[in-house]
C-alpha cells in the first residue's frame, strides 16, 4: 500500500510541464520532494491531490484512483500562504477541520492540543495577518493536519521559517511520522531531507531524474571528498600526480579534492608523509546532497539551458 | 513531544479506508449540506462582522427610518410659516364700494383672504386707516414695519382702482395672487351694483366655468394624483437602491473568489468540499447577509412610515396631507415585493460575479472579468429611467421580461399600476428559471476556474469547457 504516480504526462498549452512523471512513496514514509525552481514540484503535488488532472497516467493512493479517494484523507501545506488573511486562527481552524469532516467538539480539541504544542495558545484570537511569518507558517501547517489526514502534502513547508521554527515543524513531521502518516514535503534545503527524510526523488524539468533511498543515492552519486591542510606546504602540487585524484579547490585553509570510488585515503596521508608535509588538517567526507543536486540538475536547471537528457525543450512560461 | 494528542483509535482509520473506498468521483459530495451549511455559515458572520458592513448597515437605516419624515416635516414648515401674520392695510378712498361700508367692507376682505380661519391663526390682519395717513404708511412698508398697503381709489368714470404697496421681493411676492383676486372680486361687485343687478344675477357672474376633459388615448389611470406620485418615488428608490446593493454585493462575491483563489485557501477548500457546495454556500452566505441588511432596511422603513400618521394627526389634526397617506399605504406591500426582486436580483447576480472571478489569477483582474454583469446591471438601472419618461408601457412590459432587467422594470411596472398579479407570479417564475441557468453555468466555469493555473481562456473557449461533462 502506497502512493504510485505512474507515467503521468501535463503540458500547459504548449508548455511540457510534466513528462512521464513516475515515482512510489511507502505507506508511513516522510519522502523528501526535490527539483529546482520550475522543475514541476507543485503542479505534480496538485496532481496527487487531484487539484489537476494529468493529461494521462494515473496516480493511486492505497490502490484507489486519488480521484475517487475521499479528501479528507488529504492534508495539504500550499506553497505561500493559503488562509483567510483576516479571520482569527482559532475560528479558521475550526472552521478548515469540520469542512475535513471533524465535529466541531472534535475540531476544537485537536485545536487545543496543537495550539499548546506549537506554543501560539496567545494568537487563538489573533488574526492571521497579524501574524509573524514563522506563526502564520505554523497556522498553515496546523490547518493541513488538524483533521487528521492520512496523507499530508507539504509544499515548501519550510521557507522563511527561523532555526528555532524549523526545529519544531521538524519535530512535528516526525511526530506524525511516528503516527503512521504518511508526509511529503517539497524543499529546497537539502540538509533537511538528509536530516529528515529516508527516501527521495529529485525531478528536474518535469521528469523524474533520481529516486530513492537517501543513503543509497549519496552512494551511487557523487563522490568522497577529501579536504587537506599541510603547515609547511600549502599548495601541495604532488597532489596532482596522485592517480585518481583531482584537486577542486586551493584555498587558503584547505585543499579540497574529489576521491575515486573505493580509493583508499591512506594513500594520501602517506604521500604527504613522504614529501615532508606537516599535516594540521585532514578529512574525507561524504558528498551532500547539494553536491549531487548539483552534478545532476546544476547545468540544466537554468531555463535557458540547451535541452539535456532531463530537459524537453521549451521555456518556462 | 509526546504521541499522546494525536493518536486515535484505529476505529477511526479503518472507517477512513472504508470511506476512501465508498465514497465516488467526488469525496465530498455526501456533505453537500453540511458543507454549505459550514461556508455560508463563515461567509455570513464574516460580512457582518465587518466594519464596512456595520458602517454602511447603520447609514442606511437612518436614511431609510428618516425619509418618510420629509413630506411630514415639509408639511410642519409650511404650517409653522404661516403665524407670522401678514399686516394689510386697506386705505378707502373710493367711498361706498359694491354697496358696503367701511365696516362690511373690512369684514369682505377679512373673510375672502382668511377663509374661515381664526382671527389668532388667520394669515393676514387686516386693518383699515384715513386717506390722510398715506404718506405715513407708504414710508412704512419702505421701512419693512408693514407687509402691504393697498388703497381703493375711484377713477373719473368710476371704477375702481387698486393700488398694492409692499416690501419685500416681486418674484417671491407669495401675496399678490390673493390680492389680485380679491381685487377681481370687488370690482366685478362693485361694477353689477352699478348696473343694479340682483344678488341671485351676481352669483351666476361667479359660477364656475364647467369643462369636462376626456383623453381617450390615454390609459385610463383611476388612481388619484398623489398615489401615483408615492407610488414613482417608491419605485426610484427601489430602483436605485437595487442598482447600488447589487452593485456592492455581486463586487463582494466577486472580490472573495478571487481573494480565495489568489491566496491558495481555495487549494484548501476544493480539497474538502467540491466547487458547487463553495460555489454555493458563498452567495447563500453573502446572500444572507444582504438579506439581513434589507430586512432591516424594510422593517425600519415600514416602522418609520407608519409613525408618521399618528404623528401628522397630532401635528396637524385632520389636515394630514393626501400624499403622506398614500406612500404609507401603497408602500407596505412594495417593500415586501421590493425585498423579493432584490433577493432574486442577488442571486442572479451573484452567480455570474462568482463563475467569472473565479477565471482570474489575481484580484485586480476581477474588474474585467466581471464586466459584462456589471453591464447587464447598469444598462438596467439606465433602462429604468429611459422607459419612466417614455408615456408607452409597452417597451416597459417586453423588456421586463429580460430576467436581468425584471427587478428594476418591474418595480416602474407597479409603480405605473398597469401590472396584473399572475403577471408578477410568471415573471418571478421566469427569473427563478434564469437564476437555476445561471447557477449552473456559474458552477461549471466555478470548477474549471478554481481548478485552472495556466492562461486565461477566451470566451469562445470557456464555452465549450462549460458544456464539458
Amino acid at each position: 500500500m502506497s502512493l504510485t504516480v505512474e507515467h503521468i504526462n501535463k503540458t500547459f498549452g504548449s508548455f511540457p510541464a510534466i513528462t512521464d512523471l513516475s515515482m512510489e512513496v511507502q505507506e508511513g514514509a516522510l519522502f523528501g520532494f526535490l527539483g529546482a525552481n520550475g522543475a514541476g514540484k507543485t503542479t505534480t503535488m496538485r496532481m496527487i491531490l487531484d487539484l489537476l488532472r494529468p493529461d494521462s497516467g494515473q496516480i493511486t493512493w492505497q490502490g484507489t484512483q486519488v480521484q475517487a479517494v475521499a479528501r479528507q484523507s488529504f492534508g495539504y501545506l500550499p506553497e505561500d500562504r493559503g488562509l483567510y488573511p483576516r479571520m482569527e486562527v482559532a475560528a479558521q481552524l475550526i472552521f478548515l477541520a469540520r469542512l475535513a469532516g471533524l465535529s466541531q467538539h472534535a475540531a476544537k480539541q485537536a485545536l487545543d492540543e496543537w495550539l499548546e504544542r506549537f506554543q501560539i495558545t496567545a494568537y487563538r484570537r489573533k488574526k492571521v495577518e497579524e501574524l509573524s511569518k514563522g506563526n502564520q507558517q505554523k497556522v498553515q501547517f496546523l490547518a493541513a493536519i488538524l483533521h487528521d489526514p492520512t496523507l499530508v502534502i507539504m509544499d515548501e513547508p519550510f521557507s522563511g521559517l527561523d532555526p528555532v521554527n524549523t526545529t519544531v515543524l521538524k519535530a512535528a513531521f516526525q511526530e506524525m511520522q511516528r503516527q503512521g502518516k504518511t508526509i511529503i514535503f517539497s524543499t529546497h534545503q537539502l540538509e533537511q531531507v538528509e536530516e529528515l527524510c529516508e527516501d527521495m526523488v529529485l525531478i528536474n524539468k518535469g521528469q523524474t531524474v533520481v529516486q530513492g533511498n537517501v543513503r543509497e543515492i549519496k552512494r551511487q552519486h557523487g563522490r568522497n571528498v577529501a579536504r587537506l591542510k599541510l603547515d609547511n606546504d600549502p599548495t601541495a602540487p604532488w597532489l596532482d600526480t596522485l592517480a585518481g585524484i583531482h584537486v577542486t579547490k586551493r584555498r587558503q585553509d584547505y585543499i579540497e579534492m574529489q576521491l575515486p570510488v573505493n580509493f583508499n585515503p591512506n594513500l594520501i596521508v602517506e604521500t604527504a608523509l613522504q614529501h615532508g608535509g606537516i599535516i594540521s588538517r585532514f578529512e574525507v567526507v561524504e558528498p551532500s546532497l547539494t553536491d549531487i543536486f548539483l552534478e545532476l540538475v546544476g547545468p540544466t536547471a537554468l531555463p535557458d539551458a540547451a535541452p539535456g537528457h532531463t530537459a524537453q525543450g521549451g521555456k518556462l512560461a | 513531544m509526546t504521541t499522546q494528542p494525536m493518536e486515535k483509535p484505529n476505529a477511526e482509520d479503518t472507517e477512513q479506508e472504508h470511506r476512501a473506498i465508498a465514497v465516488s468521483s467526488h469525496g465530498a459530495a455526501q456533505n453537500t449540506w453540511r458543507n454549505m451549511r459550514l461556508i455560508s455559515g463563515r461567509e455570513y458572520k464574516n460580512r457582518l462582522s465587518q466594519r464596512s458592513f456595520i458602517i454602511t448597515s447603520i447609514i442606511l437605516l437612518i436614511v431609510v427610518f428618516l425619509a418618510p419624515f420629509i413630506p411630514t416635516v415639509v408639511q410642519l414648515i409650511q404650517s409653522r410659516g404661516a403665524p407670522s401674520q401678514t399686516h394689510l392695510v386697506v386705505v378707502n378712498e373710493a367711498g361706498t364700494v359694491a354697496g358696503m361700508n367701511e365696516t362690511t367692507l373690512l369684514a369682505f376682505i377679512g373673510a375672502q383672504l382668511n377663509g374661515t380661519a381664526a382671527t389668532s391663526s388667520a394669515p393676514y390682519a387686516i386693518t383699515d386707516q384715513p386717506t390722510d395717513a398715506i404718506d405715513g404708511l407708504q414710508n412704512q412698508v419702505k421701512q419693512g414695519n408693514l407687509d402691504i398697503l393697498l388703497v381703493v381709489e375711484r377713477s373719473a368714470q368710476g371704477n375702481l382702482q387698486f393700488v398694492y404697496d409692499a416690501g419685500g421681493d416681486p418674484s417671491t411676492d407669495g401675496n399678490l395672487t390673493s390680492i389680485q383676486a380679491l381685487a377681481q372680486q370687488l370690482t366685478v361687485l362693485d361694477t353689477a351694483q352699478h348696473l343694479g343687478l340682483t344678488p341671485s344675477q351676481t352669483a351666476r357672474l361667479f359660477a364656475p366655468v364647467s369643462l369636462s376633459t376626456a383623453y381617450p388615448h390615454q390609459s385610463q389611470d383611476a388612481r388619484p394624483v398623489n398615489q401615483i406620485a408615492a407610488e414613482y418615488i417608491l419605485a426610484f428608490a427601489g430602483v436605485i437602491l437595487i442598482y447600488i446593493s447589487i452593485g456592492i454585493y455581486g463586487a463582494i462575491v466577486a472580490a472573495g473568489v478571487a481573494e480565495e483563489k489568489s491566496n491558495r485557501v481555495m487549494e484548501l477548500l476544493v480539497n474538502a468540499a467540491t466547487p458547487f457546495q463553495l460555489l454555493a454556500g458563498k452567495i447563500v452566505g453573502i446572500g444572507a447577509a444582504c438579506l439581513t441588511q434589507m430586512v432591516g432596511v424594510v422593517i425600519v422603513g415600514i416602522g418609520s412610515l407608519l409613525l408618521q400618521g399618528p404623528i401628522q394627526t397630532a401635528l396637524f389634526g385632520a389636515s394630514a396631507s393626501d400624499f403622506s397617506q398614500y406612500l404609507i399605504n401603497v408602500s407596505i406591500p412594495f417593500y415586501l415585493l421590493f425585498l423579493v426582486y432584490i433577493l432574486l436580483a442577488f442571486f442572479l447576480y451573484a452567480a455570474l460575479y462568482a463563475g467569472l472571478s473565479a477565471m482570474v489569477k489575481r484580484q485586480d483582474e476581477v474588474q474585467n472579468a466581471t464586466i459584462v454583469p456589471t453591464l447587464l446591471l447598469v444598462s438596467g438601472y439606465l433602462l429604468f429611467f429611459l422607459t419612466a419618461a417614455s408615456p408607452n408601457g409597452a417597451l416597459t412590459e417586453v423588456l421586463s421580461y429580460v430576467p436581468f432587467w425584471t427587478p428594476m422594470l418591474m418595480l416602474l411596472r407597479i409603480a405605473r399600476g398597469t401590472v396584473a398579479w399572475w403577471e408578477i407570479l410568471l415573471n418571478i417564475g421566469w427569473m427563478l428559471v434564469a437564476i437555476y441557468a445561471c447557477t449552473w453555468f456559474a458552477a461549471r466555469l466555478y470548477r474549471l476556474g478554481v481548478l485552472m493555473y495556466g492562461q486565461r481562456p477566451g470566451l469562445g473557449q470557456l464555452l465549450k469547457l462549460a458544456q464539458m461533462n
